[in-house]
Order: structure tokens, then sequence, then C-alpha cells
């Protein structure tokens, strides 16, 4: 097995939610989130997750982010693996859910970020430089306000910038632009292309076919848990044998075959 | 690691004082309760003085001691599993876990600015207590009283952790807590001393590391014991700290794990 190397690894991985865990909960039947995922994720590329509803997207990236442990299989990120060596991978990754509750509401959006940023091992100085950047980036003017006084849109862009204050080798975005006005999905778009230009890479959850063909350089496919197809669009027109179609159609061909 | 726990005290600090009403509230309450003290002393404390010949003192300065000590034993305590809780109820808790810092790290400076506005509620209690009631603590060995101290935080925060590490599986419902808050409170000789309770619960208090410190504490501040004097009631607490403290790591640490396989660390 590879070490060290600028790749994320997959392999195996499986989670059931409901499992008999303390003795004294009530059997249920588990539901199966991810059964047998491999993958293997390349350094510089926007890696997009398509799936419908219960496919096991997010249950994925909370997995690669080490928010939950798989059952069996292993993830290893950079040669590290999550389980064991969970601070060093956190330092490697960056991760904004779409959970607007992942802040201190009592707290302006700037002291939000100084916290995280800090919690990442940021200096001060750095801290402040990477908050001045990001606010230039966004076009943030109202950081010094209070975090329960920010629209859903404004609640959004905090969460990614929350992510990459620490400048992450591996951003994971569930649904990053839901619910967003299209000026703000045009800056995340332009940040995520930026990223992955810089040599870094995103894994990317979303429902929108649009979205993950202008970003995805590679797709994985998830139905039901399991890989339905993963590669690059050529490589799933081709494995589907349908040479000319557009992500959708192939997206709707595979998840009713599958 | 200091960057970290420097942020977590910050923000704590921010958060505290964002409610300010609460904050001013806080010390009239601490003021109210030693009003009722006093009176009880006025009432009742001639009684009492048989059990309290060995602190050489009356009830009042007693309880004012011991009330204003239990603010620690209360941070150490209840702190950890109330931030935890917090923490899962904002939605703050994944967040938090998601960055580089260590889980030790994390849950440590969770209590630390507890501990911080306990010291500030202990310093309202003895402000009051010396300048309104007029209790003398000038006979307190400051060695023997902080080495009670610190022995106490670290014996009290590790069972606060222990406590913080069911709330992390079960969200609700702490057996810990309760267990302690219920038996502490009542047999630790917080509100009187061990020695007027029957002989069988004197026994069970004798089991419980706060007896060992409140004793130890009253004797340091108002009969000026020293390090020798307070040897026994030292040992035993530095006996329950070596043992808990990193049980209690463990335990927290095994308690994450178990939230993080199933997949709860978001619900509460």
């Amino acid at each position: 097995m590879s070490d060290k190397t600028n790749l994320i690894e997959i392999t195996g991985v499986r989670k059931e939610f409901g499992h008999l865990s303390l003795p004294w909960k009530s059997k249920k039947v588990p539901t199966k989130a991810l059964d047998g995922i491999d993958a293997l994720i390349k350094p510089g590329k926007c890696h997009v997750i398509l799936g419908p509803n219960g496919a096991g997207k997010s249950t994925l990236l909370k997995t690669i982010s080490s928010l939950i442990l798989p059952d069996s299989g292993t993830i290893r990120v950079n040669g590290h693996t999550i389980g064991l060596e969970d601070e060093i991978v956190k330092g490697l990754i960056g991760f904004a859910s779409m959970d607007e509750r992942w802040f201190y509401w009592r707290l302006t959006g700037r002291q939000n970020l100084a916290c995280f940023g800090a919690l990442q091992g940021l200096s001060p100085d750095k801290i402040n430089e990477r908050i001045s950047e990001l606010f230039t980036c966004f076009e943030i003017d109202y950081a010094d306000n209070r975090f329960d006084s920010y629209s859903t849109g404004m609640r959004k862009l905090f969460l990614i910038m929350r992510a990459i204050i620490h400048e992450p080798e591996y951003l994971l975005l569930d649904e990053p632009t839901k619910g967003l006005d299209q000026v703000s999905v045009k800056r995340i778009h332009e940040y995520i292309k930026n990223h992955t230009v810089a040599g870094r890479t995103v894994i990317m959850a979303t429902h929108d076919i649009a979205e993950a063909t202008l970003l995805g350089d590679e797709f994985i496919i998830l139905n039901r848990g399991n890989i339905a197809a993963k590669g690059s669009l050529s490589d799933i027109r081709e494995a589907a044998q349908m040479p000319e179609a557009h992500l959708y159609e192939l997206f709707s061909s595979i998840i009713k075959n599958a | 690691m200091l960057r970290q726990i420097t942020a977590l005290i910050k923000k704590d600090f921010q958060i505290e004082i964002s409610y300010k009403f609460a904050f001013i509230l806080n010390i009239f309450s601490v003021a109210a309760s030693l009003i009722i003290y006093y009176f009880i002393d006025l009432m009742f404390g001639r009684t009492v003085t048989t059990h309290l010949e060995v602190f050489g003192v009356n009830y009042f300065p007693y309880v004012l001691l011991s009330m204003a000590f239990f603010s620690y034993i209360g941070v150490g305590v209840g702190s950890f599993a109330a931030k935890i809780r917090d923490e899962q109820l904002q939605g703050t808790l994944e967040s938090l876990l998601l960055s580089a810092t260590k889980v030790e790290v994390i849950i440590l400076s969770m209590g630390l600015w507890n501990l911080i506005f306990a010291t500030f509620n202990v310093a309202v209690y003895l402000i009051f207590g010396h300048f309104v009631f007029n209790v003398d603590f000038s006979q307190i060995n400051l060695l023997s009283t902080l080495v009670i101290l610190i022995l106490t935080i670290i014996s009290f925060s590790s069972l606060g952790i222990i406590s913080a590490s069911f709330i992390l599986v079960l969200k609700r419902g702490n057996p810990v807590d309760w267990v302690i808050n219920t038996l502490e409170g009542i047999l630790g000789g917080v509100y009187f001393p061990v020695t007027v309770m029957p002989k069988f619960l004197q026994v069970i208090a004798h089991c419980l590391p706060i007896t060992y410190a409140i004793r130890g504490l009253e004797l340091a501040v108002y009969k000026g014991a020293t390090l020798y004097d307070l040897r026994q009631d030292i040992i035993i607490l530095a006996l329950f700290s070596l043992v808990l403290a990193p049980v209690s790591l463990w335990v927290f640490k095994k308690g994450l794990r178990i939230a993080r396989t199933n997949g709860s660390l978001a619900q509460y």
C-alpha cells in the first residue's frame, strides 16, 4: 500500500446504521448506507458524487471527513488512516456540510472564523490574513454582524469559508450551492475551479447535474450505498455504451438499471 | 496547543458576555444564597457549633467556604457534560471535532472557561463574606489551600469528563451526573459537617473525594492547617486524581468512538 502519496484511498468501506451497539438498545433492522465502497480520489481534480436521496453521498463525505467511522474497510488520506491518525487527516481536509448550525450563533462571522482557524492551528496573523482573503474572495461585508442575523445564503458562504480557512488539500462539499442565489453560486464555482487548478482536490456531493457537468473531472454515481458507476465522463459513457450521452441521461440510465 | 486552548476559552467568554443579564444575575444569586445562610446561622448557628469545633468557626463561615468551593466542584462535575450537551444542541460539536485539535485538548478546554467563571464566583462569595459578613480569613494557609484546590479540580473534572462521555452517547439521562450530584451534595459535607450524619452515612461519605476536599479546605482556610496536617486528605485526593484522570480521558475517547460509529455526533 502506498504511503504519504497525495490521494485518498477508499477500500471496502461499509457502513450500516441502526446496529445493536449498546446492550440496552432495542434491535433494529440496520440501514445499509455504504456497501463496500472502493475508490481512488486523485489529486488536483474535482470529484463529484451523484446519487438519488439516500444513496449514501453524505455518509461517504462524513466518513472521509472522519466524523463517522466505517464498520469495515479503510480510508487513507495521503497514507494516514482515518480512525488511527485523525488529527493529521483533519488538518488535510476541510469539510462544508450544509448544516448551518456548525457555527456559534451568538458570535459574529469573523469571531467564528477566527475560532475555527485557531483550532486548525493557524497563528493570529495567519488567521487575519486568511479572513481578509476570504472576505475579498466572497465579497463579505457583514462579517462583524452576529451570525444569527445572517440569511441562509450568507451562512452557507461561511460554511465554505470555515472549511477552507486552513487551505486544506482536500475540500469536501455537501451540496454547496443548494438554495443560493446565482451570484453566490458563481463565486463558489469559481473558487472550486481555482482550488483544483492550484493542484488541490475537491470532493463534492450534489443533485445538480448542470453543476456536476460544469465542475466535475471525475464522477462517482452511488445507488443504495453501492457504486453504480465511476470515472471520468468519457469512462462512464464508454461503460454505459452511450458515447454521446449527456451526464443527465447517463445518470438516469445508470440508476434505472442498477 | 496553547493557541487552541486560548481560542476555546475566548469563544466561551464571548458567548458568556453576549448574555449580559445572566452574567449580572449570577452575582445577585451569590448574594441571595449568602443572605439565606446568614439568617440560618443567626437562628441555629450555636446549635451546630459543636460539630464545627474542629474547624474553629460558626455555621456561616463554614457554609460560605464550602458553597464557594462547591462552585469549583460543580464546574468539575457538571460543566463538561453541560458543554457537550450545549455543543450537541447548538450543532457545533461536529464542527469542533472536525478541527485538527486533539480530542483531549477540546474536552479539557471545554471546562476551562467554567473554571475561570467559577473562580470569579468564588471571589464574589469571599468578598461578600469578608466585607459584608465579616468572615475572618486571617488564618489561611495558602499553600495547603492551593494544593487541596488543584487536587479537587483534577479529581472532579475527571468525574465530569466521565459524565460527559455518557452525554456523548446517551444525549440525555446521565447516571454519573445524578449519582455525583446527589451523593456529593448530601453526603460530602457541603451544607453541614459530615459528623452531623449517622455513622453509616459517614462511612459512605468517606468513600467520596468531596468529603476530604471540603474538610481539607475548611481546615486550611480557617485553622491554617499545613500540608503535613492535611497529609491524609491530600494523599486520598491525589489517589483519586491519579486514577480518575487517565480513566476519564480513556472513557471519553471510547464514548466518542461509539458516537462516531453510530453516526450520532450530530444527534441530540
